[in-house]
């Protein structure tokens, strides 16, 4: 048997998953219509359990659907509501930059250099194991009630995945890839350049996904702790007033923003992980 | 058929171009791990010359040792005890004249064929002037024309194995050395592998040093196979190979085939 040949048939390009341009299309339609089904069939029981008894339910706490979705129509239409939007997602993004930026750039310091990266990890996790969200009110007392402590805090919850998976994505490499590169007397940094980052990248995106919802969570419960602006004041003002139909519209928003980023951040990973097996599970 | 692994000159064979020193010189090499406190002798006092354009197996159950040696032979492993002495320069370190190609395949998914075979040369800055030739060369010595720009994944383990013997093949060592490099594979695509090997090596009479579980392997490939034992890793015997090349598929329907093959497994205790 040749083995060219039996190469060759693994290479049938029907069996490389996302081929062609009408089963990617398929596979969209059959996806949308799967979820929408869910989310029309949740909308569904929450309307009829609120028609069904509605002093169990009362629209002041929890809306039905069909109020909310007005609420939500109105919400997206009114400049005062998106400029506070406008506020918190500029938070979780320059938070997440900030955040994301100086935990991959730590752990890459804290990868490289054995030393550091002894003296570093058992640190790195007692902070990792504390609930960073308590440290809101500190932030506050240290910047203000303006943007930065909302920055400051998005920041911080977003450091530590993105530290963690990047030292954990540098060190832990092939054990023969390593050999492969001892043997071709690669520096320090061509092992770096060749071999560390790119074997790096599945983990350290696996971090900064994470990472990207946390900077919105960070943002929003520094807005709850104590301000008056952004998406988090909007909600807590709405609650205290009873427009539960506007908390939910609101929240509604938050949850597409938080979509659409990780729809992007998927979107970016796909490009970049082109070459790894596992990803057609993962998107 | 049998040599005396003491006599450097034992067996004649019309592929050795070099004179009689080795190419490579094993010299009394013992290794001693360190075992849940217990010392753990790997290997005793292993000796072995490899003639220059010599086509060496180690052969031996798994614990032998002979995956060990080949790391010490490649200076990855400093020996508790010997040394190992390549064209005449103490071996103590990694060195660009000595390849190594493993069991897995150990390319990097994120580059393609073309790319994964020219590591070796972009590592060791010789890509200038005729890098590309020379990955032009190995892709069609090793007969991989048409998969240049496909990615590992899209390769089958065959294939991907192939694709490691040209990198292993385009920095042009002095010294291949392969570890199990077909052991992952079934038996169809072994085979094949291993004819296609045999005319690579006879085509390019680099001298190399080849570790296998594999008995019919070791005796189709070799100029001559040193069989191991373990408790402690040691060369049981050193066995001459007097099959005629080039080899070829009907090589092992030869009755020197199975002979050599029967020989060794009496060595190893197998009958």
């Amino acid at each position: 048997m040749d083995d060219s040949m039996s190469g060759a048939s693994t290479l049938g390009m029907d069996s490389l998953p996302g081929s062609g341009s009408d089963s990617r299309l398929r596979r969209i339609v059959s996806q949308v219509l799967l979820t929408g089904s869910v989310v029309v069939g949740i909308c569904l029981i929450w309307e009829f359990l609120s028609w069904l008894d509605p002093s169990f339910w009362p629209e002041i706490v929890l809306s039905k659907p069909t109020e909310i979705i007005p609420a939500f129509f109105e919400a997206i239409t009114t400049p005062f509501v998106l400029w506070h939007f406008w506020v918190t997602f500029q938070e979780t993004a320059i938070g997440f930059v900030v955040g994301a930026g100086g935990g991959f750039l730590l752990g890459t310091y804290v990868a490289l250099v054995p030393t550091f990266r002894k003296a570093f990890y058992p640190v790195i996790i007692l902070f990792q194991s504390t609930p960073r969200v308590a440290l809101a009110p500190v932030f506050i007392a240290w910047f203000a009630f303006g943007i930065t402590s909302k920055i400051a805090l998005a920041a911080t919850i977003c450091f530590f995945p993105v530290l963690i998976n990047t030292i954990t994505g540098l060190t832990v490499i092939d054990e023969n890839a390593g050999l492969l590169m001892k043997s071709l007397r690669a520096t320090r940094w061509q092992t770096f350049r060749h071999l560390r980052l790119p074997s790096s990248v599945p983990t350290v995106f696996a971090g900064l996904k994470a990472a990207l919802t946390f900077a919105l969570i960070g943002a929003i419960v520094g807005e709850l702790t104590a301000t008056n602006e952004g998406a988090g004041h909007l909600i807590e003002t709405a609650a205290f007033q009873f427009r539960s139909d506007d908390v939910f519209a609101y929240l509604l928003m938050l949850a597409l923003i938080g979509l659409a980023m990780f729809l992007i951040a998927a979107r970016l990973e796909r490009k970049l992980l082109f070459w790894h097996v596992d990803l057609e599970e993962v998107t | 058929m049998v040599s005396d692994p003491t006599d450097l000159r034992s067996g004649s064979s019309r592929r050795y171009v070099g004179g009689r020193s080795p190419a490579l010189a094993v010299d009394r090499i013992t290794q001693v791990f360190e075992k849940d406190g217990e010392p753990l002798v790997a290997l005793s006092d292993v000796s072995l010359d490899v003639r220059q354009g010599e086509f060496l197996t180690l052969v031996g159950p798994s614990g032998c040792g002979k995956s060990t040696l080949l790391k010490i032979i490649a200076g990855l492993l400093n020996p508790t005890g010997g040394s190992v002495h390549l064209g005449g320069s103490a071996v103590t370190e990694p060195r660009e004249e000595i390849g190594l190609m493993f069991q897995t395949s150990t390319l990097f998914p994120w580059r393609n064929v073309i790319r994964n075979i020219s590591l070796p040369l972009e590592i060791m800055g010789t890509m200038e002037p005729d890098g590309e030739r020379r990955v032009a060369d190995v892709v069609e010595l090793v007969r991989l024309q048409g998969f240049e720009q496909h990615y590992p994944r899209e390769l089958s383990g065959g294939m991907q194995q192939r694709v490691a013997l040209c990198r292993l093949l385009v920095s042009d060592p002095d010294l291949m050395l392969l570890d199990e490099p077909f052991g992952a594979l079934d038996e169809f695509t072994r085979e094949h592998l291993n004819t296609e090997l045999a005319r690579i090596a006879e085509h390019e009479h680099k001298t190399t040093v080849f570790v296998t579980h594999n008995i019919r392997e070791a005796v189709f490939l070799s100029d001559r196979v040193a069989v191991m034992g373990t408790k402690p890793g040691r060369i049981l015997d050193v066995v001459e190979v007097e099959l005629p090349r080039p080899r070829v598929p009907g090589s092992r329907r030869l009755e020197e085939f199975t002979e050599t093959v029967n020989y060794i497994r009496e060595v190893l205790g197998l009958f």
